[in-house]
């Protein structure tokens, strides 16, 4: 089959097998070839024009003797060069999209390194789809700051919606809520979602996955990964917390269905006033359950979440964080920590824990119910209808491009050591913050 | 006032510029440009320096943004000349354009993209030939300048009410009543320009400033001044002219170049009479050029890179050493130093260096400055070596480590602006004390700069350094008189007690108890810690190249030993990875936490 050539701007899907396993691969390319290599929704390799054309043309399977005829339809530039670069640029896709991807992409494949959140993109990695705001719990930190009856898109408008996201560029979508298991057309909606190439998963308090047939019927549809809240191992306080009776059962029961599956599964938790002090136990009991990987959060402070003040400073993270580090590296678990801290509080690097800074309406966002993006699914403002409004607009909307550039951060951090990778926190929580930044930069680190 | 309205005919075009007016352009370019400034500075010697600043907003179904073409008026200018920016960032290529007659800016990786917004500056001087003969008789001994910026093609420019503003600055040397200025023609705004002085130099600058204006529409200013405000050499003479005399229409109003834009309507296709066009690429001019056919872009050398997790902070400054590739001696004199600083062990014998350790040892310590302790334990010199060996070894696999992940350039470049903040914390205190304590405070830092030793001397000339407590226990000689010790008044608690038979000054005011502290001058101090550290690390690893290439064939990957013999080596970060994905993997962050 002869492909239409140029490529057109747009995202492309390709599946790679190899050792019996399978990468899905996604290639998203801007209207100059530039573009983005996403391997599993998870690893993103930013490729200027010429190597965005070039893997495209790997992962197409374009015959290579026109390799370089293609190349040079299109760039300044001889065969010679075109092919020697084109083979050099796929030996370093075929090790980053390989299985057992183990080498270095700078230090073994030469590939340059960015700063953090310095890559200009156009649109983002992943959508939420908030298909519900109804919730069979009623967790009294809960961020939904909607009503539970709040409108909603049907399936058809839901499927409009993942085509347009498809047109947009963006691989992975994730379904969430408010309780997405809610909606009786899940599976249909994760299967549509699937077919049409996207990188797919679930967030949910796990209650309806203790029905076997309906985790096999996501399961089924091609489901990805899986994100179960559990907020404590001890029935009383997980009900207490998300205020339902009887949901700890349904909860645990789920997670034991999702680890005996093939997804993959984490766990999310919120450390709280209420739960934090029996952390130890808590890892403890995730670790007996089987669960692969742990995740942590902090309060976010939007909905039910601005006025249960039960969140903690972010000064008393790093000691929980560590406990939960010991006890993870001891158990085997991966411990994944979420929440964007101001820096000079909480140094989520120097736990390694990664760089966590926002990134609301750069790469992620969140489409509502009823078919509004929001930033990110705990802010609560409205940047258009994705079925009305053109794209463009939604991603420049001023607040998308402030939150994006970090411009709400306080003036002191724009000054501060650590604000490339910061950025100044979650913007939820500043109003919260007991305490203000400090100054990085006045600051000598200590001989 | 300066405004003259023109009743000169204008008998003279600057340039001729033939141009293909196929003008056709790349199908899918459409954009709009908001803000428009440009600045035609007329210099002394009569060559024309441009500034242009254009805030491009592209359409979202736009082609990007990929060129700026540079139209020139003749070939007298250089490449080297033109300087560019996009967003503030410097444009990564400028060549002859192939499209039009000068340069081009390639934009490559910062080209605009469909529905993005960009800032092009650019600057160019030395432009000569742009001058001629004022060719009329109203005026003896005047000089024309006519320029016409760039404008677009209304096909691609969908501009509407672009902020543009325009100013020519006269020669030095024209006086505020002497210049004269044509009013510009099809100008949407006020015709007359606002005359100023410019701030720093007074010359005469004639400016226009319109919000209803667009860039594909063809406006044209002018300027005349006296010939004597440059040099003869740098008018050109009439005859240069292809084009013959253009009619004046004798008003004393605005008709400026009205036979001329006729001209050009009606020669349109080859003959375009301008001072300086500036083109962008986005009409490209290509006649032959195909309207589905797009511009062949340039070619970049592939690049695939990855979000790393920026900058390591948090290193040592002994850790920092080893990422900068500091020479081994070095790393271990600053071991040393941090050490005797914690008070931690004191020095016995210089050559061969023996140390005492103190008990207890203070909290605190890094691990390999406990290894340091307790290599030097060991009785046999071959014995300490092997020991200091397996330290360096084990602290570069350790930086490594912690660099995993991290842009090990920038990293570099972090812990360079420590030291020299560091420097800046000490140079910028108020007291001589306390700029000790602060050169004290932050001495490995500043030990890391490749200029200590002349840095401490001119930091330290008027004043000197007043030695910090503990230096007795690596000079002996200045050990403190314990027997009366010295109230400590600034509150620090590090400098020393005073030395008897040492130059001294005081920190004492009238209302404070005054008292004496130790020093000596920066040189002196200088000297003492990088050559007397270093000679006392020497005398244990001996040679350093050596003991270097020892370590090298350890580390791994192996690192290269250095060609000038220096003792330095590779390490340590020098290629380190920046193998994680930064978060954009993880951005599941914030998904479903929080319920």
């Amino acid at each position: 089959m002869t492909l239409p050539f140029p490529p057109k701007p747009g995202i492309y899907k390709f599946d790679h097998q190899e050792n019996g396993g399978k990468s899905r691969i996604h290639l998203r390319l801007e209207e100059d070839f530039s573009g983005v290599l996403v391997v599993n929704a998870a690893k993103m390799i930013h490729l200027n024009p010429t190597a965005g054309l070039m893997a495209w043309q790997f992962l197409s399977g374009i015959n290579f003797k026109d390799v370089p005829k293609q190349i040079t339809s299109l760039f300044i530039t001889n065969r010679k060069q075109a092919t020697l670069d084109y083979q050099d640029t796929v030996s370093k896709i075929e090790q980053l999209i390989s299985d057992d991807a183990n080498a270095c992409p700078v230090c073994d494949l030469g590939l340059e390194s960015m700063v953090p959140f310095s890559a200009k993109l156009s649109a983002p990695y992943r959508m939420d789809l908030a298909l519900t705001y109804r919730c069979n719990n009623n967790c009294s930190h809960c961020y939904n700051a909607r009503e539970r009856n709040y409108p909603e898109l049907d399936t058809q408008n839901w499927k409009q919606i993942i085509d347009k996201l498809w047109e947009i560029g963006i691989p992975h979508l994730v379904f969430t809520g408010g309780e997405p298991t809610m909606r009786d057309d899940l599976p249909e909606l994760v299967r549509y979602a699937e077919l049409k190439g996207f990188v797919t998963g679930l967030n949910t308090n796990g209650r309806k996955l203790a029905n076997q047939d309906f985790l096999q019927d996501l399961i089924d549809a091609g489901l990805d990964h899986v994100q179960i809240t559990l907020e404590s191992h001890t029935e009383k306080i997980h009900d207490e917390m998300v205020l339902a009776k009887g949901a700890w059962q349904e909860t645990v029961k789920g997670i034991k269905n999702v680890v005996n599956s093939k997804l993959y599964f984490m766990t999310n938790t919120t450390l709280l006033k209420n739960n934090h002090e029996d952390l130890p136990n808590f890892l403890a009991f995730t670790h007996k359950l089987g669960i692969p990987t742990v995740g942590l959060n902090a309060l976010i402070y939007s909905g039910k979440g601005n006025m249960v003040d039960t969140g903690l400073p972010e000064t008393e993270l790093p000691a929980l964080l560590q406990l939960a580090i010991d006890h993870t590296n001891q158990s085997g678990q991966r411990l994944i920590w979420y929440t964007p801290t101001q820096y000079c509080h909480f140094d989520p690097m120097q736990l390694d824990l990664g760089i966590k800074g926002c990134t609301a309406a750069y790469y992620n966002m969140c489409i509502e119910p009823d078919g509004q993006v929001i930033p990110c699914q705990s802010y609560y403002e409205k940047l258009g209808s994705l079925m009305e409004d053109p794209w463009h607009e939604i991603w420049n909307h001023p607040l998308s491009i402030k939150l994006r550039e970090r411009k709400d951060a306080p003036q002191a951090c724009h000054h501060c050591d650590y604000f490339q990778e910061c950025g100044g926190g979650c913007p939820l929580s500043r109003e919260h913050q007991s305490v203000r930044p400090i100054f990085k930069d006045l600051i000598l680190p200590s001989p | 006032m300066n405004k003259k309205h023109t009743i000169i005919s204008l008998i003279t075009v600057l340039m001729l510029i033939i141009l293909p007016l196929s003008s056709v352009y790349a199908q899918s370019y459409r954009f709009k440009v908001t803000r428009y400034d440009v600045q035609a500075v007329i210099e002394a010697d009569g060559t024309l320096t441009l500034f242009y600043e254009m805030d491009f907003e592209n359409d979202p179904n736009g082609h990007a943004i990929d060129f700026v073409d540079l139209g020139m008026p003749n070939d007298n200018y250089q490449l080297s000349n033109i300087s560019a920016t996009i967003n503030g960032t410097l444009v990564p290529e400028i060549n002859h354009s192939s499209y039009v007659k000068g340069a081009e800016l390639a934009l490559g990786e910062y080209q605009i993209p469909p529905g993005g917004t960009g800032t092009v500056q650019a600057k160019i001087v030395g432009i000569t030939g742009v001058l001629f003969p004022y060719d009329h008789d109203d005026r003896e001994n005047y000089v024309n300048f006519q320029f016409m910026p760039n404008y677009f093609d209304s096909d691609a420019d969908k501009s509407q009410n672009t902020d543009y503003e325009l100013s020519i600055v006269l020669p030095p040397d024209v006086g505020s009543n002497e210049g004269v200025y044509y009013y510009p023609d099809r100008w949407p705004g006020e015709k007359d320009a606002v005359a100023t002085l410019t701030v720093e130099d007074k010359r005469v600058i004639y400016e226009w400033h319109a919000t209803n204006a667009n860039t594909h529409t063809k406006y044209l200013f002018g300027v005349a001044f006296p010939a004597s405000a440059v040099p003869e050499s740098s008018v050109s003479s009439s005859k240069d002219l292809s084009q013959g005399q253009i009619d004046n229409t004798g008003s004393n109003s605005v008709q400026f170049f009205p036979k001329l834009l006729g001209n050009i309507c009606s020669s349109m296709k080859f003959l375009v009479p301008l001072g300086i066009i500036i083109l962008i690429s986005i009409f490209s001019s290509k006649k032959q050029m195909q309207e589905t056919e797009k511009r062949k872009l340039q070619y970049l050398k592939p690049t695939l890179s990855v979000e790393g997790h920026g900058i390591k902070r948090g290193l040592t400054a002994v850790e920092a050493a080893i990422l900068l590739e500091e020479s081994l001696d070095q790393v271990l004199t600053m071991i040393l130093f941090g050490l005797l600083k914690k008070e931690a062990i004191s020095v016995i014998n210089q050559d061969p260096l023996v140390i005492e350790t103190n008990s207890p040892l203070p909290e605190g310590l890094y691990d390999y400055e406990t290894k340091f302790i307790e290599a030097l334990g060991h009785e046999k010199k071959t014995s300490q070596r092997s020991a200091l060996q397996i330290l360096i070894v084990e602290l570069i696999k350790s930086v490594e480590q912690k660099m995993k992940g991290f842009n090990a350039k920038d990293t570099k470049a972090y812990y360079k602006d420590i030291v020299q903040r560091a420097w800046s914390a000490v140079e910028g205190a108020n007291t001589p004390e306390v700029k000790s304590a602060q050169f004290e405070h932050t001495l490995e830092w500043t030990m890391l700069d490749e200029d200590f030793s002349g840095r401490t001397t001119r930091t330290f000339m008027d004043t000197p350094v007043f030695i910090p407590r503990w230096w007795w226990r690596y000079d002996n000689t200045y050990r403190p008189y314990m027997s009366s010790p010295v109230a400590d008044t600034a509150g620090s608690g590090n400098m020393a007690s005073s030395v008897p038979g040492l130059a001294s000054s005081s920190s004492s005011t009238s209302s404070k108890p005054s008292f004496s502290l130790p020093n000596i001058p920066g040189a002196t101090f200088a000297a003492s810690v990088i050559s007397g550290g270093a000679n006392m690390t020497n005398s244990i690893i001996g040679d350093s190249k050596v003991f270097t290439s020892q370590v090298t064939n350890r580390t791994n990957p192996i690192p290269k030993t250095s060609s000038s013999g220096s003792g330095r080596y590779t390490g340590g970060g020098g290629s380190s990875c920046a193998c994680a994905c930064a978060c954009a993997g993880c951005a599941c962050a914030c998904a479903g936490g929080g319920r």
